[in-house]
């Protein structure tokens, strides 16, 4: 009897043993602050955060998502057909999936929902300019027509903006729609159980979801909170496992216990008014002047937040298909030696007729808030220790991009944080019309055009390098170092977290 | 005297309309507007300018944002909370500020009042001198550093308080955030009281009646000194009902201080209206309340 008990025992314990070891590859719950309220949007055809368009890829899914090592693969399609001429794409849905109330999804609801995009004219309204026509023949099939062969077309349909909607909610709530947990269906990973606005919002893993196995974490917290100190005291204190936001000044202490950086696709420059700003800018001379005269080693060093010096506009690390980085074929904008640019600007501002910054006209340098002043003061500093030019002066303006687009200044900030790693969409915003310099340049357009357009990467890269010359050559911006994305991740407990663009998913996290 | 009320409540609508009015002009003469951002470009903020109104005469914005007050419709939030109506919004956020608010008031009476006693009663000892000094101190270091200060201490370094409001006893360290400076402030002010009134009198005979000096303090003397401290009450009231910015960001809680300055700076002009309405609505209301009250108390003070 005695030796059954004990067998029984050493069977019941090895049974909870293995329960345990089941239980461990799944989180029941995490707790993570990707930002405060204000960036939570979770109306796809709204959302223009990071924080929102994160917490947007675990309750959504597009005709694409991401998997476990952040590559782009099919989501809502189970296959697609390209045209010989890359023109046609046609996607097949799965017959799988549903929506959070147990409707199905159909490609009816991706129709609505780029209408529905397009129509509400927010911040990513035109996220899907090259398709020009969408249909959905049946049910299960949706045809896009675009109007250049779009590699990265992929990238787009991963974009949370292009995420379905459903128009009986959207009808039936309007403006409110997805504000409250019983707003909105869902027909991503998770739904949205609870949301309690300005403190936190409860994400559950949902059972019917197509690749519900591969979701390791049942519960997400996302906790809100616009404090940098509040973010980094709860992720010391191990509330939370993962902060976006960081103190800058004492980041530094977090060194091997947490944080992070990550390439972030960004850039940090500043522009030149062309159109309305002060006449000595219509100068390329002077504009190569100043644009020469930057020491950007002493800013990566003044940062300290692990930059790089940047050499072209276009930031490091989009490769290509052969894994070569695109900026590594592009002729750098100016020399490594400091001294040489330094005597060339010189010789650049005498040309101009401001021989050592004399008779330099007054001008505003507008920056949005004090950490960038920082940047903007050390800049000058060059300026005027280089060049003698000691009429520029910076000023944080408090409606920073008003004063931008409205043109109310002479030299701006100006960094590009990239949505989807695709050289365009870092060109993209120096095209007639689309940035706040005024600048205008026809063979800048062209060969803009003429890369979206090209399928073959090698004559595709060959156009981006002709956009980047001719930056380079105009000048009508100042790139100044590569930021990195920095967060707060506690990488010694867990692993799987993916990073893309500035974005996460948090739904593959395992424990270590 | 109802007439005197009904001509005090027609006033009271008056101050508020011209409260909203100088609201919503002064609002919008804030330089940008609630569509700003870096994707943003030019037409689309264009567009949702148009859809919102805001291309409108500003007249015109008036008189449509006047007549859906009302009709008791505030709209909705353009940024902050978008697309969620403004009453929601305000009144759950009120609920979080009044609960928070009203036990730091109590932490501050119960805690400040006692001690303002003690330090009068030991006048001029060290009780006296430890409770001024300390009690300085509080009345003069910031809110957030004493925010800061305890959640460094009691969340980073000790780990026993969580940082956010949200979870199990979260709520301690903001209401002390919110209660240091009122209970201080009670402190003085209970001493300044206690000793005036100590020297009068009434209080003598007390004492040569044979009362202990403890009994002439806290009986005797505090019932007359209450009169400054409860007239502080008031005001304190509203201040920690609407002062609780620092406390409210720090500690992530989701009540409404925070929104006076947060939608000041997203230029939510909904929002900026909501709240400005509601906090005027409620201190013109407990002005009005406090008037009428001194009328049936007290016939001699005139209304009007």
């Amino acid at each position: 009897m005695r030796k059954m008990m004990m067998a029984l025992s050493a069977a019941l314990a090895s049974a909870m043993l293995l329960a345990g070891s089941a239980m461990a590859d799944n989180l029941s719950s995490i707790s993570v602050c990707a930002g405060s309220e204000d960036a939570l949007i979770l109306n796809a055809a709204h959302v223009d955060t990071l924080e929102g368009l994160s917490a947007c890829r675990h309750i959504f899914e597009g005709l694409y998502k991401l998997d476990q090592e952040g590559n782009i693969v099919l989501g809502q399609a189970a296959s697609v057909e390209t045209s010989e001429d890359g023109l046609t794409w046609t996607f097949t849905l799965r017959d799988d999936i549903t929506w959070s109330d147990g409707e199905k999804v159909k490609a009816q609801d991706f129709i609505y929902s780029w209408d529905y995009l397009i129509s509400e004219s927010d911040s990513y309204s035109s996220l899907m300019n090259m398709v020009s026509e969408y249909t959905a023949p049946d049910e299960q099939t949706l045809v896009l027509k675009l109007a250049f062969p779009c590699a990265y077309l992929p990238s787009i349909l991963c974009f949370p903006s292009t995420y379905p909607v459903r128009q009986d909610l959207v009808e039936e709530y309007g403006e409110s729609y997805a504000t409250d947990p019983d707003k909105s269906v869902y027909n991503g990973a998770y739904i949205v159980t609870d949301w309690t606005h300005q403190a936190s919002l409860t994400m559950q893993k949902r059972a019917e979801y197509y690749d519900a196995d591969s979701i390791t974490v049942d519960e997400i917290q996302w906790q809100l909170m616009s404090d940098n100190n509040t973010k980094q005291a709860a992720f010391q204190s191990g509330e939370i496992i993962f902060s976006d936001g960081v103190v800058e000044e004492t980041a530094a202490s977090l060194e091997g216990m947490g944080l992070q950086y990550e390439s972030g696709y960004n850039n940090y420059t500043c522009l030149f008014n062309l159109a309305n700003g002060n006449e000595v800018l219509q100068d390329v001379n002077v504009r190569k002047a100043l644009l020469l005269a930057v020491n950007r080693e002493r800013l990566v060093t003044l940062r300290n937040m692990n930059d790089t010096v940047a050499y072209t506009y276009t930031p490091a690390g989009l490769t290509g298909s052969d894994g070569t980085d695109f900026i590594s074929t592009v002729s750098p904008w100016y020399s490594e030696d400091y001294e040489a640019n330094c005597e060339e600007a010189k010789k650049l501002l005498a040309e101009a007729g401001y021989e050592n910054g004399e008779g330099f006209p007054a001008l505003r340098y507008i920056v949005g808030n004090n950490d960038r002043k920082a940047i903007a003061e050390a800049v000058t500093g060059d300026w005027n220790h280089v060049l003698g030019i000691d009429t520029i002066t910076v000023e944080t303006v408090e409606n920073f991009f008003t004063a931008r687009q409205t043109g109310d200044f002479d030299i701006a900030y100006f960094g590009w944080y990239m949505d989807y790693p695709d050289i365009s969409n870092m060109l993209g915003t120096m095209v007639t019309g689309a940035n706040d310099a005024g600048y205008s340049s026809e063979a800048y357009d062209e060969a803009y055009n003429s890369a979206i357009a090209e399928e073959d990467e090698a004559a595709q890269w060959e156009s981006y390098r002709k956009c980047e010359e001719i930056l380079a050559e105009d000048v009508p911006v100042i790139p100044f170092f590569l930021p990195q994305t920095t967060f707060l991740f506690d990488d010694a407990s867990y692993d799987g977290m993916v990073y893309y663009c500035g974005n996460n998913f948090f739904g593959y996290l395992t424990a270590k | 005297m109802a007439e005197k009320i009904i001509r005090r409540v027609l006033l009271a609508a008056f101050s508020l309309f011209v409260i909203i009015s100088i609201t919503f002009f002064l609002m919008n003469l804030i330089p940008g507007d609630p569509f700003m951002s870096e994707k943003a470009t030019e037409e689309s903020r264009a567009v949702l300018i148009a859809k919102y109104g805001l291309d409108q005469p500003l007249l015109v914005q008036y008189g449509k944002y006047l007549a859906g007050l009302f009709h008791g419709d505030m709209g909705t939030s353009y940024v902050l909370q978008k697309g969620r109506a403004i009453s929601t919004i305000v009144t759950d956020a009120f609920a979080v500020s009044v609960k928070l608010g009203i036990r730091a008031l109590l932490l501050a009476v119960l805690l400040g009042v006692p001690l303002g006693c003690v330090a009068g009663f030991f006048k001029d000892k060290l009780p006296d001198g430890i409770l001024r000094v300390t009690s300085a101190i509080g009345i003069s270091v910031p809110g957030y550093v004493i925010a800061a200060v305890l959640m460094l201490v009691f969340a980073v370094k000790l780990r026993i308080l969580p940082v956010s409001y949200g979870r199990p006893m979260g709520e301690i360290m903001p209401i002390v955030t919110l209660a240091v400076y009122p209970a201080c402030y009670l402190t003085r002010l209970t001493r300044a009281s206690i000793l005036e009134v100590l020297g009068q009198d009434y209080l003598k005979t007390e004492r040569a009646k044979g009362m202990s000096e403890l009994v002439v303090i806290f009986i005797h003397a505090l019932k007359n000194s209450l009169v400054p401290i409860i007239t502080y009450l008031g005001p304190l009231t509203a201040s920690i009902l609407t002062g609780g910015f620092v406390a409210e960001s720090v500690f992530n809680v989701p009540g409404l201080g925070r929104y006076f300055v947060n939608a000041i700076s997203a230029r939510d002009y909904t929002l900026i209206m909501g709240v400005t309405i509601f906090y005027a609505a409620l201190i013109i209301f407990m002005n009005l309340l406090c008037d009428i009250l001194y009328q049936v108390v007290d016939p001699r003070i005139k209304i009007g």
